[in-house]
């Protein structure tokens, strides 16, 4: 397993609270489901290999305004983790905590400062108003009358569905109706959120404006501990403090994303230049001091953006630069950037060594 | 408090149903349009029923009223509990209610309120036109009336109970629903005193709760009979209510302890 010291203070008033007991609180967790074979089926080859155990010995903390993103493959065992906080699976062995309150013994108790985001559009009330599901689950969540109405409003004004709350569901867009799970999450004042894949359904530009919605409300303005299973590149190093990769139900990594990324990928840079097999870089290349990743052309086939591994960091890639524009490579533009999600969860996965 | 949730979710229920504005009368409408044929039928048939149906009461039509009022009453107690739970599980609304603090049995009153409700509409509205057209109803036992009508529909309740522990075990009912309503139809005295069974069926049809609660039912309300004269049939009713509801609570406490454990609960 990979591990880089957790960043949990990013600055803020929303950043995690180091000194307090961390509100989730997972140890050594293992689930196993069992195989679904039929009768004849288990007859005739009673000894048939189990499958493989959905979360091995996972173990993890996230404290309160703490944004702690779950990472891996398909079949990793993030929705089955998350599935276990929100007590609708129970684990075989180890513990789960939710301020507290653990998850087989105390479900009723978890369920009070937990508030899952994992079922879809589909969960909602098409036929009435957003102002009606939330009035139902306010009524759910055991909220006096008085209250209820007030934290509806409240909810709908946070994710800015005030205007709209009284037009019927089944006529919102995909981005509306995520914005309307949120705030029927937020209506009971969660202190632990579960995030399944949360802007799934969103286009870049609402995505980006959710992100950053959930950043200020849930961790700096409520201080919410928020595990988020995600599969997007933004949401793991923009939204998330630190995030955990799962490979087959196991830790395969943790830390924060880009210190993460730089550990397992090295430090990723890109230059853009006419001249992407420029003698200069190449012998850089044969040199060791960087790593060609990709080289693509902006489409008219003039420039070409080229991303190196450069081993050293920002010391080492100020020399590079320098010794190619003193070779004369035409350079337009250089700046680090972030590795892509899929490439760190292969390496993290393909380092734990059980791919 | 898990009252005020049940209630919400029926309130929901009948929000939806309302927004269908044509389905929602043509329901109304087809209640009439059903009502009236049968009290023809029934009219027709008096001569030679009088003397089989004797024994729970004089009229015919008002035999089958009170036979079809205790079906529309037991269809939602058969069905709903299986609908909603498969109707939950396919769409992701039972997780987002599961993961809520209201316990189950009042999330499971609160997803089947709607279809129970909109039953004691259509039970009301059957009566009140069985009474215009004639059906001499003894309104005094009407207590006694409710007591018997509440045993069966608990009773079948149980065996709604079992159907949504299959749906959450299996994603199937197995046909339970479906095989008990059939069988309670034919064989429990909705449209013939179950006197007129076959001996072969006969002892089937006193393990269906219709039977002893359709008997007791119309004594009670049709021939004026005090709840002593049916208490045969009200200790069998009792009975098996005890049974069926035992069975269903345990079934679905199981299933959804096996869901849990197998992590089928939220899966669609």
């Amino acid at each position: 397993m990979t591990t880089v010291e957790p960043a949990v203070a990013r600055g803020g008033a929303g950043d995690a609270k180091p000194n307090e007991p961390p509100l989730v609180r997972v140890v050594d967790l293992w689930k196993q489901f069992p195989s679904a074979r039929s009768l004849i089926d288990v007859l005739r080859r009673p000894s048939v290999e189990p499958p493989s155990p959905a979360i091995v010995d996972v173990s993890l903390d996230v404290r309160a305004g703490e944004f702690v993103g779950l990472l891996g493959p398909n079949g990793a065992g993030k929705t089955t983790l998350l599935k276990i906080l929100a007590t609708l699976i129970v684990p075989d062995r180890g513990t789960a905590t939710i301020a507290g309150h653990d998850v087989v013994e105390q479900p009723a108790n978890v369920r009070r400062v937990i508030a899952p985001l994992l079922a879809n559009e589909r969960s909602l009330y098409w036929r009435l108003s957003a102002h009606e599901n939330l009035e139902l689950f306010a009524a759910l969540l055991r909220l006096p009358q008085r209250e209820a109405a007030s934290r509806v409003s409240d909810a709908l004004d946070v994710v800015g569905l005030a205007d709209t709350g009284r037009k019927m569901v089944g006529q919102f867009s995909a981005g509306m109706m995520q914005r309307l799970l949120v705030a029927r999450a937020l209506l009971g004042h969660p202190r632990v959120l579960l995030l399944d894949e949360p802007t799934r359904s969103l286009d870049p530009t609402a995505a980006h404006s959710f992100r950053s919605f959930l950043r200020e409300e849930l961790g700096v303005r409520r201080g919410c501990a928020v595990l988020v299973a995600t599969h997007r590149t933004e949401e793991a190093f923009e939204l998330c403090d630190r995030v955990v990769v799962l490979n087959r139900g196991r830790v395969a990594a943790i830390g924060r994303a880009t210190e993460l990324g730089e550990s397992l990928l090295g430090f990723r840079y890109s230059a853009w230049t006419t001249e992407p097999n420029h003698d200069a870089l190449e012998d850089l290349v044969i040199a060791g001091r960087a790593h060609r990743v990709a080289a693509r052309s902006d489409g008219d086939g003039r420039w070409w953006r080229v991303e190196v591994e450069i081993a050293g960091g920002d010391d080492a890639a100020h020399e590079l630069l320098a010794t190619l524009v003193k070779a004369g490579m035409p350079i337009a533009r250089f700046e680090r950037v972030a590795a892509p999600l899929g490439e760190l969860i292969d390496r993290a996965v393909g380092r734990s060594g059980r791919r | 408090m898990s009252t005020q949730a049940a209630l919400a979710l029926t309130r929901a229920s009948w929000r939806t149903a309302k927004s269908y504005r044509v389905s929602f009368a043509l329901s109304f409408a087809s209640l009439i349009t059903t009502i009236i044929p049968v009290y023809f039928v029934a009219n027709a048939l008096q001569p030679f029923m009088a003397s089989v149906i004797a024994d729970e009461g004089r009229e015919y039509f008002g035999f089958v009223l009170l036979g079809t009022a205790m079906l529309t009453l037991v269809s939602p107690a058969v069905s709903s509990f299986a609908s909603a739970v498969s109707g939950g599980l396919s769409s992701g609304f039972f997780e987002a209610l599961l993961v809520t603090p209201t316990p189950l049995p009042a999330l499971l009153a609160g997803q089947t309120g709607y279809a129970f409700a909109w039953a004691v509409v259509r039970l009301v509205l059957l009566i009140i036109a069985g009474t215009l057209l004639g059906v001499d109803i003894h309104w005094l036992r009407l207590p006694e009336g409710l007591l018997i009508t509440s045993l069966v529909v608990v009773a079948y309740c149980g065996v709604g109970l079992l159907a949504a522990a299959f749906v959450v075990s299996f994603r199937t009912n197995a046909a339970i629903p479906q095989a008990v309503l059939v069988l309670s139809t034919l064989l429990g005295g909705v449209y013939f005193p179950t006197s007129v069974l076959p001996p072969i069926v006969s002892p089937l049809s006193e393990w269906l709760p219709l039977t002893p609660g359709l008997r007791a039912l119309r004594q009670t309300l049709l021939l004026g009979y005090p709840l002593s004269t049916v208490g045969g049939d009200l200790i069998q009713l009792v009975g098996l209510t005890t049974v069926s509801m035992l069975v269903g609570v345990l079934a679905l406490r199981w299933s959804f302890g096996y869901a849990r454990r197998a992590g089928s609960l939220a899966q669609y």
